[in-house]
């Protein structure tokens, strides 16, 4: 989000200078990041779904010994990674949604 | 006559100690309302820092600003966001276009700020880029269009709400001879239909032929006025 906000420092100067506040440009860079941080949660837990269901369990042998390891969906877990997910995405999205709305519009647009 | 844009003592000052740079030392200026003006300068003059303090883009080091009545230097940040896109329009010299959004989309954004209104906001920019004649360009993006389209649409922007003030930076400066006249004629129609009071920074001679008043700043101060 940080590298975006980066590349997107002038489209936030112009939206700024043609009368967005800063605690508009902080909701929406907020809500966008967000929602890319929850979509990547989606994204790796669907993967990881699709994964488990393909392969059920993993055997290896380990000194002459077979060593079965399943796999286990346990939506308790999923539940608290999802909410983990959601306060390291807040947090993250939180500081890029700021440096987002501290842009200086005059700085940003005097050179292309 | 009402005076738009009042600007006293207004200095600017970059940086601090040994590394200060002094871009405006003392600048007053009366603009009235209805006027075009235009503020010519070399390079490095203070031209776009005089523009981008009277759009409250930024804040004078001292002196006071007042656009349309309005102290600028005592409004707190998010009150001039409010304030600029009710009042002033600004037209960079790079049309500054967001790149994703279409001409229409473009035209609208600063009247779906202001009101939240999006169909409202967008029936207005399409009828305005019909007026330009631009309306076969609405659904283009930035890339799609030529440059001086790309700056008719900038200038669509910028009036979309009926500011009372059109501030505008070189805005023929990356234009070839045939734009520039396009842009520098509907600045002029726009300064005539609606008395928009219309303020142009540039270095550009040709901009001088259509202004009401010329100002020449050198080093920071206005020294001559023609």
């Amino acid at each position: 989000m940080l590298m975006l906000t980066e590349s997107r420092k002038k489209s936030i100067g112009v939206l700024k200078a043609i009368g967005a506040t800063s605690r508009e440009i902080f909701a929406v860079y907020f809500v966008v990041s967000l929602v890319y941080g929850v979509l990547g949660y989606v994204a790796g837990f669907a993967g990881a779904i699709a994964v488990a269901e393909a392969l059920k369990e993993v055997s290896v042998e380990f000194l002459s010994e077979k060593i079965t390891v399943p796999f286990i969906l346990d939506w308790k877990l999923a539940l608290f990674s999802l909410l983990y997910a959601v306060v390291v995405s807040s947090i993250s999205c939180a500081y890029s949604a700021y440096k987002a709305s501290k842009v200086n519009p005059a700085e940003v647009m005097r050179f292309e | 006559m009402n005076k738009v844009v009042k600007l006293s003592k207004v200095v600017k000052v970059y940086g601090r100690g040994k590394l200060a740079v002094k871009a405006l030392k003392g600048v007053d200026l009366e603009v009235s309302e209805g006027e075009f003006l235009c503020i010519m300068g070399p390079s490095g003059s203070g031209k776009t820092t005089l523009l981008n303090i009277i759009a409250a883009l930024d804040k004078p080091t001292s002196g006071k600003v007042e656009v349309c009545g309005a102290d600028l230097t005592k409004m707190p940040e998010e009150k001039l966001a409010r304030f600029r896109v009710k009042n002033i329009g600004i037209v960079f010299q790079f049309h500054n276009l967001l790149p994703d959004l279409t001409a229409l989309d473009n035209v609208a954004l600063p009247a779906i700020i202001a009101t939240g209104d999006i169909k409202e906001s967008k029936r207005k920019a399409l009828e305005l880029l019909e007026r330009l004649g631009l309306k076969h360009r609405a659904h283009h993006k930035p890339f799609q269009l030529s440059g001086g389209e790309r700056q008719r649409v900038a200038v669509a922007r910028a009036i979309v709400n009926s500011p009372k003030l059109l501030l505008c930076d070189e805005p023929t400066g990356s234009l070839d001879y045939k734009s520039k006249l396009k842009v520098l004629e509907l600045l002029r129609r726009i300064n005539l239909e609606k008395r928009t009071t219309v303020i142009i920074v540039t270095h550009d001679d040709l901009v001088a032929k259509y202004s009401t008043r010329v100002l020449r700043l050198v080093d920071g101060r206005i020294v001559e006025s023609i």
